[in-house]
């Protein structure tokens, strides 16, 4: 898929734990890691929107676009 | 009646009807053979629509100038009687039962297997995950399966009709197969493979929603 998840990169800048960011998220750790595989099929905006105020970031910090 | 109690009768039932499905053939050889020695068990040449009928109607009536003969043994023991409107043989025969016992078995064991993948499904929409790709399969080689019957049934018609002309040398007989008719069969497997696709789609869908987070 060309949408490349940058996730594990911005929580490492934030130095945030999977467990934490899942926690204030309010979903799964297993969800979570969909998500920072990249196996996500979509994300809803309320998630992301929760993940630019915990992570203090721009949605286009996470997501990002490359053409195969 | 709940769904449960629905679907239990329904995978019990089907159990019972693999057995039949399974013992009959067994049962069928084991009856022929068993009277055999009393000389008398009619062996209808086929179980299916496959039949010797006279060429003159006329002749039905006192079996005049109709004869049957076994090519590789014209010693061996026939008569023809009449049922209905059609002639049966009897016949002592081992070999024409064992093909025949043959020929059944096979139809029976594709009937059980049928009869095992609505077991299946019913027992996945039992346990409650009836939307998944292995669903998917059971439905779509059931409807394989229901596409296939007409087309093994025609051939097994034209298989068994040359093996009575190659056996039997008839006299004022003809053979007649009435041909199956293929609509509901080819119907009945249009409308499986269209619900397979249907919870193809639905296994996609939730799919998809699982994978959103």
């Amino acid at each position: 898929m060309p949408i490349i998840v940058n996730l594990d990169v911005v929580m490492a800048q934030r130095k945030i734990r999977g467990k934490e960011l899942a926690e204030r998220l309010g979903i799964t750790e297993a969800n979570l890691s969909i998500l920072k595989t990249g196996k996500a099929r979509a994300v809803r905006f309320s998630t992301l929107e929760a993940l630019c105020e915990i992570l203090e970031c721009q949605p286009g910090d996470i997501l990002e676009y490359k053409s195969t | 009646m709940t769904s449960t109690t629905f679907l239990r009768i329904g995978k019990w039932t089907i159990t019972v009807l693999q057995c039949i499905a399974i013992v009959v053939p067994f049962l069928f050889l084991l009856v022929s053979f068993s009277k055999n020695d009393a000389g008398t068990y009619d062996t209808p040449l086929g179980f299916s629509n496959v039949s010797l009928v006279p060429e003159d109607p006329d002749a039905m009536q006192n079996l005049s100038n109709v004869s049957i003969t076994y090519v590789k043994d014209e010693q061996a023991s026939t008569e023809l009687t009449i049922e209905k409107t059609k002639i049966h043989l009897r016949d002592a025969m081992a070999s024409i039962r064992t093909e025949i016992f043959f020929i059944f078995l096979f139809f029976c064991l594709l009937a059980a297997l049928g009869l095992e993948i609505v077991k299946r499904i019913i027992r996945v929409t039992e346990f409650g995950t009836p939307f998944n790709y292995r669903t998917v399969q059971y439905i779509y080689i059931l409807s394989i399966l229901f596409f296939l019957t007409p087309v093994v049934v025609s051939i097994y018609h034209y298989l068994f009709g040359q093996w009575i002309l190659s056996n039997f040398e008839l006299s004022g007989l003809v053979l007649e197969g009435q041909s199956i008719s293929y609509v509901p069969w080819v119907t009945t497997s249009i409308i499986l493979f269209t619900i397979g696709q249907v919870i193809r789609q639905g296994v996609l869908l939730r799919e998809e929603q699982d994978l959103t987070i």
